[in-house]
């Protein structure tokens, strides 16, 4: 044996011992055993991992998740949504919709106070919404607010909004709406100042310190109407490689990581035993999200409904859902999800079924030549997939989708393209046989803009040309309609109708996944998910505290 | 004269950098998409009106040529403009990334020439023994190796398992009052594992290098020279074989001037290191012409400031070079 291989033999056998030691990271106590679980304790730290960065902590000009996240912390507005998926008071105490939906009185809250001291009052409410329409400010959700003709401040706790039509969705825009203090901005730059990494708000939590590109410190807010959050701290850390945020959840360096992009890496975690004992994994459906394969209307042979449900019964959902998110999603019957209320229960996934599919193309005329591929008048029926890169889900769903669509005897190609080349040259000139994508939408069940007949204009994203002048008709009924359990019957109408069409093959949602160090007590954990009004409600007991 | 020679190639250097400016400008916005589409396009709480507000505030709307004369007017002043993104000047952010990348492949660089030289020199001197020959194998093999797999290696055994190093990061979380020296302890214990990552395969490299080098020069006349001569193998090789062994070495050098701020998006993704790789990374995934801009001018300032360097740096110590 060479002195090199006995080095060699030495190093393997190092690594196997460290190997069979396990993970050491810091030394944890025993989390099923902890005598002061019930005893509410302020205190420690909330350590969250995330892969970007934030832009920028003015709420004026967020778009990005990371933003959103710290935004959230240091912010209020006026209404927020509850476990329920229904609006609840946040800043606004009551609520009442007046002139059939053409004025909206806010009633706020009492004694709230900035982070700085100052209370709040109407006068901030009024200055945020001057803020969002200031042309010299790029704010991203200012469509939403662009209905609003008057906001009127009778008193300090009143704030009277008035449209020039109902719109119903301006309720969940106004809980998107971060509530800016005026005493901080007025006449100061708003886009671009100071103001962008030093927020104040009237959130639970206030900013200490921001190293881009590192972390992102928060301190609990004393003042905060809601009473001070018992975990005392919060660290925004950035770790861009998922691989590590895992590894530093498993060594206890991070608390909280969402998994939700990388399943692989959540299935090994949830299935880890030396996890087991010092986290806890979450899978909860994912919300309003979901991807879909959709067609161009325009072209004749989409245009025909007996070929869309065919190319549906064609498509294996539950293999796509195995194969792609490794079992973590729920397969989609309609533009709405599982866990939304407007989802209609009574409409059900379109089913696996290649009989049905072959049949329903033979009744449009779409039979199989001598050679088994199929065609009709002479004309093979063939069409590409497009779909943007950079989204692996939706690559491998169009490869799938091909070979799905190949023992039907349908010859389809597979295009993916830079996003923006998609876009700008195929999505928006229509310029395209079907796609592969995905809305991400809000939490109202507003989709006039994907759906509506007027929305499939050049540029608009009705891109697929779906016109149906009953969904354009429930649409606008929806909009207009602020009682919520009529709104939701509508959209479950409209989820229907839908569905029944088939304009696009809705495939399904991928979960949300996510992992909770077991320290942390006081859990709200629904079926929407396990985050609920962490601020207020988390704590970690006196005994197991992490950190000082 | 030798003040000339260096004036004449700075001065060489200057149409060298306008053509790069240019041909990057072109090729960034000539790709298709910009940064209003990265981010208003398909987006249904995105309305037209604010896409074009937002062409408009960025400048967009103006034709090609007048953005790059606009470009270049403001650079001539050292203002690189601000960020598509957030608004807050070029400058600015790429001061705050570059200390973490200058740390972190400055320390590297001290380590790849601090020992790839004398192992180089070493393997070459004792040419042909087991020793050289293990030390030639295990460079391949190490060479062989790539830096995300070591990565990953280092932060499992290191990090996880031992616990002896931080697995990711660029100093310990939570801004406590510390003293410098705890602070700068703190970052060169968060420095360790990125470092032996980013030098693992450049020092085997520089040794392989040094190790060639010095065996050319063995074999030369003038040595042979030496040695009939009766001088010591000690005096010969540092003194006369050396010296010109180390020549070949100053162009690598001047090669890494550049490497020093370019910062390897890979390991600083995987260390989550707060640097240059990520920035100019993000810069271009996001269409962020003015950062992107920013990254490129350093990075070909650097690469020509290095060439020059060496360049000049021959002319000094050769005296065979003319100018």
């Amino acid at each position: 044996m060479s002195r090199g291989s006995v080095w060699a033999a030495g190093l393997v056998a190092a690594c196997l011992a460290f190997a069979t030691a396990g993970c050491r990271g810091r030394g944890h106590k025993d989390y099923d055993r902890v005598p002061d679980a019930d005893v509410v304790a302020n205190g420690d730290a909330r350590v969250d991992a995330s892969i970007g960065d934030a832009v920028t902590l003015n709420p004026l000009l967020a778009q990005d998740s990371a933003s959103d996240d710290i935004i959230g912390l240091v912010f209020d507005a006026l209404l927020r949504y509850n476990p329920g998926l229904e609006l609840e008071g946040d800043l606004a105490k009551s609520w009442q919709v007046r002139d059939k939906g053409l004025r909206i009185v806010f009633h706020l809250r009492r004694g709230v106070l900035w982070q700085d001291g100052k209370s709040f009052t109407s006068a901030d409410v009024a200055f945020t919404y001057r803020a969002i329409m200031d042309p010299k400010v790029a704010c991203p959700f200012k469509a939403d607010f662009s209905l609003v003709s008057r906001v009127e401040t009778p008193d300090p706790w009143t704030v009277v909004v008035t449209y020039r039509k109902p719109f119903a969705p301006a309720l969940s825009a106004w809980a998107e709406a971060s509530i800016l203090p005026l005493h901080l901005l007025k006449g100061r730059k708003l886009s671009g100042g100071s103001f962008d990494s030093h927020p104040v708000g009237t959130g639970p939590y206030c900013l200490v310190s921001w190293k881009r590109n590192q972390s992102i410190e928060l301190k609990a807010n004393p003042l905060y109407w809601e009473g001070e959050p018992h975990i005392r701290r919060y660290l925004y850390q950035i770790i861009p490689d998922p691989a590590t945020q895992v590894l530093e959840m498993k060594s206890q360096n991070v608390d909280t990581v969402n998994l939700s992009s990388v399943p692989d890496q959540y299935r090994d975690l949830s299935r880890s035993a030396s996890f087991r004992e010092i986290g806890r994994t979450f899978r909860f459906p994912g919300f309003n999200e979901y991807e879909f394969f959709g067609f161009n209307l325009l072209k004749p042979m989409f245009q025909d409904k007996r070929v869309r449900w065919a190319l549906s019964y064609a498509i294996d959902r539950k293999a796509l859902i195995d194969s792609i998110l490794l079992g973590y999603g729920q397969p989609c019957s309609g533009p709405y999800v599982p866990s939304m209320p407007a989802y209609n229960p009574r409409v059900t996934p379109v089913p696996y079924d290649l009989g049905k599919a072959e049949k329903l193309l033979d009744e449009a005329g779409w039979k199989r030549g001598k050679d088994g591929w199929r065609e009709k008048d002479g004309r093979p029926m063939a069409f590409t997939i497009a779909t943007n890169q950079g989204n692996k889900v939706r690559e491998e769903v169009a490869t799938i989708l091909q070979q799905q669509f190949a023992r039907l005897g349908i010859r389809a190609r597979v295009q993916i393209l830079a996003w923006s080349l998609f876009d700008s040259q195929y999505v928006s000139k229509k310029n395209f046989d079907t796609v592969v994508l995905g809305w991400g939408l809000g939490m109202d069940p507003d989709q006039y803009v994907i759906w509506d007949s007027k929305e499939s204009g050049p540029g608009g994203l009705n891109f697929i040309s779906y016109k149906n002048p009953r969904v354009d008709r429930l649409l606008e009924e929806g909009r207009t309609t602020f009682d919520w359990k009529k709104r939701v019957r509508i959209y479950r109408k409209f989820h229907a109708l839908i569905a029944a069409d088939q304009p696009v093959c809705f495939l399904f949602a991928p979960d949300s996944l996510s992992a909770v160090n077991r320290r942390f007590h006081g859990l709200l954990v629904t079926k929407t998910g396990c985050m609920w009004y962490w601020p207020t409600r988390w704590y970690v007991p006196k005994s197991i505290q992490l950190y000082p | 004269m030798l003040l000339r020679y260096a004036l004449k190639r700075a001065l060489f250097s200057v149409p060298l950098l306008l053509g790069i400016t240019l041909i990057s400008f072109l090729v960034l916005h000539l790709a298709p998409g910009s940064p209003v589409s990265a981010r208003g396009s398909l987006n249904p709480h995105i309305s037209p009106e604010s896409i074009r507000e937002l062409r408009a505030l960025y400048g967009l709307d103006k034709p090609l040529s007048t953005q790059y004369w606009d470009w270049l007017k403001r650079c001539a002043g050292f203002n690189f403009g601000d960020s598509f993104q957030d608004r807050q000047s070029v400058l600015s952010h790429i001061l705050q990334a570059l200390p973490a990348t200058l740390l972190l492949n400055g320390v590297a660089l001290l380590l790849v020439f601090g020992l790839g030289l004398p192992l180089g020199i070493f393997s070459a001197i004792r040419s042909g023994s087991p020793l050289d020959r293990a030390f030639t194998l295990s460079s391949f093999l190490a060479f062989s190796i790539p830096a995300f797999v070591l990565a990953l290696f280092l932060q499992l055994v290191f990090g996880a398992w031992l616990g002896w190093f931080p697995i990711s990061g660029f100093s310990s979380p939570w801004s406590m009052g510390q003293g410098w020296l705890a602070q700068a302890g703190d970052v060169l214990w968060h420095l360790v594992l990125p470092v032996w990552t980013t030098a693992f395969g450049a020092w085997v490299t520089v040794a392989q290098y040094m190790r060639n080098s010095t065996l050319e020069v063995l074999s030369q006349d003038y040595i042979r020279t030496a040695f009939a001569k009766g001088l010591g193998a000690r005096r010969i090789t540092l003194r006369h074989a050396l010296p010109n062994a180390l020549l070949p070495i100053i162009t690598l050098l001047g090669l890494s001037v550049p490497g020093l701020v370019g910062g390897s998006f890979i390991i600083e993704t995987i260390f989550a290191w707060p640097g240059m790789g990520r920035l100019g990374y993000e810069a271009a995934m996001n269409y962020d012409y003015p950062l992107v801009m920013g990254v490129v001018v350093m990075g070909a300032v650097l690469t020509v400031f290095g060439n020059l360097l060496a360049d000049i740096c021959y002319a000094v110590v050769d005296p065979r070079v003319r100018y």
